[in-house]
């Protein structure tokens, strides 16, 4: 092997080994320890957490690493957030994960987070952090710890963060802010409690309660305290309050101050940890209002805190690992925050470039179009530069705009009705259905809502931001329930619930005008779509009033407002990542594309060599010993001179084939040369322009016709069909008409004529030819030999194998005969048989004759052969041999020659059978 | 490469590969057509990608459906036939000894066997979208896509499509390289193209059982259905990125393999 070749085979593996690295990212070994933690409880009771700690390879106590606390969502236990934990080991942190209180194998009942109890055994885990030596630690029993979480986790990491000041850094996603205003929402501004998001929280709870609980203590399944409870593995004074809402479709009081005291709002001013919060823009449980309320809590402490809204619901983004954005949000957070190993900097607490950057970040995901935006201010009702829509509620249906030239609004009122038992309600949106949400159609009642539709955007319009709408509200019972809606409606007509999102509107207090904060957008209407708003009396996801009742809304410049925040939408452009990827296999293509027209335009195919005036074939001490150890070819000297034809001659299996497909480079020889033409022969050698060949008999594709064959097979050798002289090969091969048919159609002996004109394309210096006339009818074999001595007589070395003694006396000047792989002669056919002539004397008198021949030719044996004898004349004539017989009275019938190269070849081969 | 496109262009395994591919998607159109009346809901069983039941949005959902439709197992038997047969087929006509007796180094007789049997591979991985686009915008309409992940305008529909059937080409590379190899080392069309069809089964049923756990990671189809992250919005790339990748060692080692075999072979047949 060449260097170059070296070289060649290095930059491939090098390449694979370096792909499969980056395909196979995450081999790194992680060593996961299952620990117990005993929590800190008020009672006698002992609850044991199930916790494991992950610990990447090349941690240790010399080179320790910051910490991740991950905590799981709800309906889960630990094994929810494995994969995301060892991804994290993987990036070479410590990661401790733990089954929260009354989930998986730990103790204990379900709390929501509560500081005395969840939050309580965060500090204890980061207790246990502190123990550890493969952590680094800041001080005394101060871990370097960051804690992460998504749904029921995120809350938790929010809690903990407000109660914790030791941990550094911060991920909640898909957390809540205040945990009443999520499961019971009211658009109300200061409103009393909302409308009970049974949807949700039915599945929450009733879920939980199903599921079979663990014995804390023992880690074995079975019931808490006897079949038929409710609660399951929930605290009972969380589920006492959950009960009593699902009977009474709204929260009492008392739940409200249950529910806040596992909630985040009003905690969060003294979070020191930097934090970022995500939140999924389609998420209906808790809805993008509830991040941006934490994150302005969080600002407003000075905690530097990016607000982050990703695509998918709360099943995506609270889902048991990140989406790919949210992960790429938590790596950089994490890597600028908590980077895994001390940086080497005095102070770890500062550690990465977060300095100087600004404390308050905002990005969203816009959907339509495709793009990440950002600003560097939370979203806000009402932004500082204007920017935002507002419209007028109209009786006839429209929302209209202050500059509207057409119809002004029309003040009047519109009466819903809400029907008895609450059924059939709207549909909005279906909890915990995940994607399969998408698949829905949102569908609204008739008579149950009424819209109001907004003139088509000239341009496209990004609202971003909590919209408020005023409404003047009357209705005919003692409370009333409405659901706000804001509907993106394409020019034909059908209608998208911008985000699914739903807002509820409770009030038992009217009739009232009311300021209602809906559920926050961040979206883009496209031009000539228009805004819909919608309000309807029910919602198969909220607890809807079984009272019938009806709900006026009165409309009109004052009595209905609808405002909504926006930002500039840039103009389209830019291609986006979709378009990069695009311009990137159009590169590729056109590359491939100049590559090939490229060859395709130089000159000529591969160089020709030429022939000059160097012998055709010159074959040295060739050997070829098959797989099978069978000795095919053994030690092979073989020349053939310019013009000669020359019949190669062997028993089967002397090696004639497997020389010839060496000879063509068919086959590697295993020791030895070949010389074709003077060149060395090696596979596809340009010689081989100069080369025709038949061998083993003909291969043609058979749907194709023989002559586009003949065509293909000539162009695949690079040169021009003008240098083929394909109608002279046509006219050898004597097909006719069939020539245009496909060669399948062929009998056996059109297939080797064929071949033959196959072979003579190009006119080639070098004819190789394997029984030639195999298939060939008598006059077609006459045409051959005709054919071969025309090609001899004009210059053209010719070399025939064949087992057909006779034909290859008749077309060939020179034989060579093999026998088991080594030549056994070689020379003219004159001098080969020359040396044994043989006739056969045809008389009536055979015994007669027999004595006159023996006694002229002693050394001579004389036998029967046919209807004559047959004698070796050595150096007699056949005149000789007649003139004996007369003279002795023998009357001589027909004196011819006998097949003296079958003589001549038993002679040399028979002795060696 | 001409001659050998030439070649491969005028036999009926080519045609009826290509007809056939371009086929399906129109029947499928026609199928949706006569049992229009589904209910719509019930389960997603054989629905993982959620496109079936989105089919009859548009003609880009239709589009879309087709594509998830062959890609499992029909486009992948389609590119095995035009890589797997492509040497082994001259193998077993006995023209291929004729083609290596033409001046042309092995090497480039590969080449030119594999570019074009990569040419027609892509050309019956676009012929599914397009055909299904075609079909499905005559029998559906023109609209917006509904994707399980919302909605996604035509404008930016078509260019996700563009870079889905980018990626699925790409991702069939292997198999193509694999065939390709088989195909190399068998007089037998049949046997190059059936053994990587059987291969591919082999694979996807070891990438479904999870108890593998990471082993599952290394196989070349593992990545196969993340292009369903380009229907979400924004596209998510990075399984994609991985799916890329992934092709790569696979490549190397076929289509090593089958040039340092075919380049040392001793041609008998």
């Amino acid at each position: 092997m060449t260097g170059r070749r070296w070289v060649g085979v290095t930059a491939v593996l090098v390449l694979a080994g370096v792909s499969a690295a980056i395909a196979f990212t995450g081999g790194q070994d992680i060593t996961v320890e299952a620990v117990e933690v005993a929590a800190v409880t008020d009672g006698p009771d002992r609850i044991t957490l199930d916790g494991a700690v992950y610990v990447p390879d090349g941690v240790s106590v010399r080179e320790p690493a910051a910490a991740i606390l991950l905590a799981h969502g709800f309906l889960s236990d630990r094994s929810a957030v494995d994969g995301f934990a060892r991804d994290l080991a993987a990036d070479g942190y410590v990661v401790l994960t733990w089954s929260a209180r009354g989930f998986g194998a730990s103790g204990g009942s379900i709390g929501l987070a509560d500081p005395s109890r969840e939050i309580a055994d965060v500090s204890t885990l980061i207790d246990v952090l502190a123990e550890r030596d493969e952590v680094l630690q800041d001080d005394g029993g101060d871990p370097r710890v960051a804690i992460v979480g998504a749904s029921y986790g995120g809350g938790t990491a929010l809690l903990a963060a407000a109660a914790e000041p030791r941990l550094d850094a911060v991920v909640a996603a898909a957390a809540w802010h205040d945990l009443a205003a999520s499961l019971a929402p009211n658009g109300v501004r200061d409103g009393p409690s909302g409308v009970l998001a049974s949807g949700w929280t039915s599945l929450l709870f009733t879920a939980t309660g199903l599921a079979a609980p663990v014995d804390g203590a023992t880690g074995r399944t079975g019931p808490r305290s006897g079949a038929g409870d409710p609660c399951g593995r929930f605290d009972d004074e969380i589920c006492g309050t959950y009960i009593e809402a699902a009977v009474a479709g709204t929260l009492s009081p008392a739940a409200d101050d249950v529910l806040g005291r596992v909630s985040p709002a009003d905690r969060l001013g003294g979070v020191a940890a930097p934090t970022l919060l995500l939140q999924g823009q389609q998420d209906t449980l808790f809805d993008l209002a509830a991040s941006r309320r934490n994150a302005t809590e969080i600002a407003a402490g000075g905690a530097p805190v990016r607000l982050r809204w990703v695509p998918g619901g709360h099943e995506t983004v609270g889902g048991g690992g990140p989406t790919d954005i949210m992960r790429a949000e938590i790596d950089d957070w994490l890597a600028r925050w908590l980077p895994p190993t001390r940086p080497g900097g005095d102070d770890p607490a500062l550690a990465g470039d977060g300095g100087s950057d600004p404390v308050v970040t905002f990005a969203w995901t816009d959907e339509a179009g495709g793009v990440v935006r950002d600003l560097d201010r939370l979203p806000v009702a009402d932004p500082d530069d204007g920017g935002g829509l507002r419209w007028t509620l109209s009786a006839d249906g429209r929302l209209v705009a202050p500059d509207d030239a057409g119809a002004a609004p029309v003040a009047g009122s519109r009466s819903i009705l809400s029907p008895p038992g609450g059924q059939p309600a709207a549909l909005s949106t279906l909890p915990g259905a995940g994607g399969l949400a998408g698949l829905l159609p949102s569908a609204d009642i008739p008579g149950q809502h009424v819209s109001f539709v907004s003139d088509p955007m000239p341009r496209a319009v990004t609202l971003l931001g909590p919209p408020r709408l005023r409404l003047e509200l009357d209705g005919d019972g003692a409370e009333v329930r409405a659901f706000v809606k804001l509907y993106d409606q394409a020019p034909g007509g059908d209608a998208t619930l911008i985000q699914r999102s739903v807002t509820p509107v409770r009030l038992t207090d009217v009739p009232a005008t009311v300021d209602l904060d809906l559920a926050d957008l961040a979206h883009r209407l496209a031009p000539d779509h228009r805004l819909r708003l919608t309000i309807a009396t029910t919602d198969q996801a909220f607890a809807n009033l079984t009272e019938p009742a009806e709900v006026t809304i009165a409309t009109g410049p004052d009595a209905a407002v609808l405002r909504v925040p926006t930002v500039p939408t840039p103009p389209a452009g830019g291609i986006g990542p979709a378009g990069a990827i695009l311009v990137v296999i159009a590169a590729i293509a056109l590359l491939v594309l100049a590559v090939v027209f490229g060859r395709r335009s130089r000159p000529a195919g591969p160089a020709v060599v030429q022939t000059g005036d160097a012998r055709p074939i010159v074959i040295r001490g060739l050997t070829k010993r098959y797989a099978d150890g069978h000795l095919a070819v053994d030690d092979l000297d073989l020349t053939v001179d310019s013009g000669q034809v020359v019949g190669l001659l062997g028993p089967n299996g002397a090696g004639k084939t497997s020389t010839l497909r060496m000879l063509l480079g068919l086959s590697r020889p295993d020791g030895g040369t070949i010389e074709v033409f003077g060149q060395a022969m090696r596979p596809g050698h340009p010689v081989l322009h100069h080369v025709g060949a038949l061998v083993e008999g003909p291969g043609f594709s058979p749907e194709l016709s023989g002559r586009t064959n003949l065509q293909l097979y000539w162009r695949a050798g690079g040169r021009p069909m003008a240098e083929a002289d394909l109608p002279w090969a046509l006219s050898v091969a004597e097909l006719g008409d069939a020539i245009d048919k496909p060669v399948r159609t062929y009998s056996h002996g059109m297939k080797q004529r064929l071949a033959i004109a196959q072979a003579l394309l190009g006119r080639p210096a070098l004819l190789v030819l394997d029984e030639p006339t195999d298939g060939l009818d008598p006059e077609q074999i006459r045409g051959m030999r005709q054919l071969l001595a025309r090609l001899g007589d004009e210059g053209h070395t010719v070399l025939v194998s064949s087992h057909l003694l006779a034909e290859v006396e008749q077309m060939c000047t020179h034989v060579v005969v093999v026998q088991r792989g080594r030549l056994r002669a070689a020379g003219r056919v004159a001098e080969l048989v020359g040396t044994t002539q043989t006739v056969v004397i045809e008389t009536d008198d055979r015994r007669a004759a027999r004595d006159v021949l023996r006694s002229h030719l002693p050394d001579s044996d004389v036998e029967v052969s046919g209807a004559g004898l047959a004698v070796a004349l050595g150096s007699h004539d056949a005149a000789d041999v007649v003139a004996w017989l007369v003279a002795a009275g023998v009357r001589v019938q027909a004196v011819t020659p006998r097949g003296t190269l079958e003589d001549a070849f038993l002679s040399l081969t028979g002795d060696q059978p | 490469m001409i001659v050998e496109l030439l070649r491969q262009l005028r036999r009926r395994r080519t045609r009826v590969g290509l007809v056939g591919i371009a086929a399906v998607p129109v029947l499928l159109a026609v199928a949706f057509l006569l049992s229009s009346d589904d209910g719509g809901g019930g389960g997603n069983g054989g629905d993982p990608t959620g496109l079936f039941s989105l089919a009859t949005a548009s003609g880009l959902n239709f589009a879309l459906m087709s594509t998830a439709a062959t890609a499992p197992f029909l486009l992948l038997a389609v590119i095995a036939l035009f890589t797997g047969d492509t040497v082994s087929s001259e193998a077993s006509w006995g023209s291929l000894r004729y083609l290596l007796t033409r001046p042309v180094p092995r090497g480039a007789l590969l080449g030119r066997k594999l570019a074009v049997g990569l040419v027609l591979s892509l050309v019956a991985v676009v012929l599914v979208p397009v055909s299904g686009l075609i079909a499905g915008t005559i029998a559906f309409g023109w609209s917006d896509v509904q994707t399980p992940f919302g909605v996604l305008p035509a404008t930016v529909a078509i260019g996700r499509l563009s870079v889905i059937v980018a990626y699925l080409a790409w991702t069939s590379l292997w198999l193509a390289a694999l065939a390709f190899a088989l195909s190399t080392t068998t007089d037998s069309a049949v046997g190059a193209v059936a053994g990587s069809i059987v291969l591919v089964i082999v694979v996807q049923i070891l990438d479904a059982i999870t108890a593998l756990g990471d082993i599952r990671r290394w196989l070349p189809v593992h990545e196969s259905n993340a292009w369903i992250g380009l229907l979400a919005t924004p596209a998510r790339y990075a399984d994609l990125s991985r799916g890329i990748w992934l092709q790569v060692p696979y490549l190397v080692v076929f289509l090593g393999f089958a040039w340092w075999w075919f380049s040392r072979r001793d041609v008998l047949s």
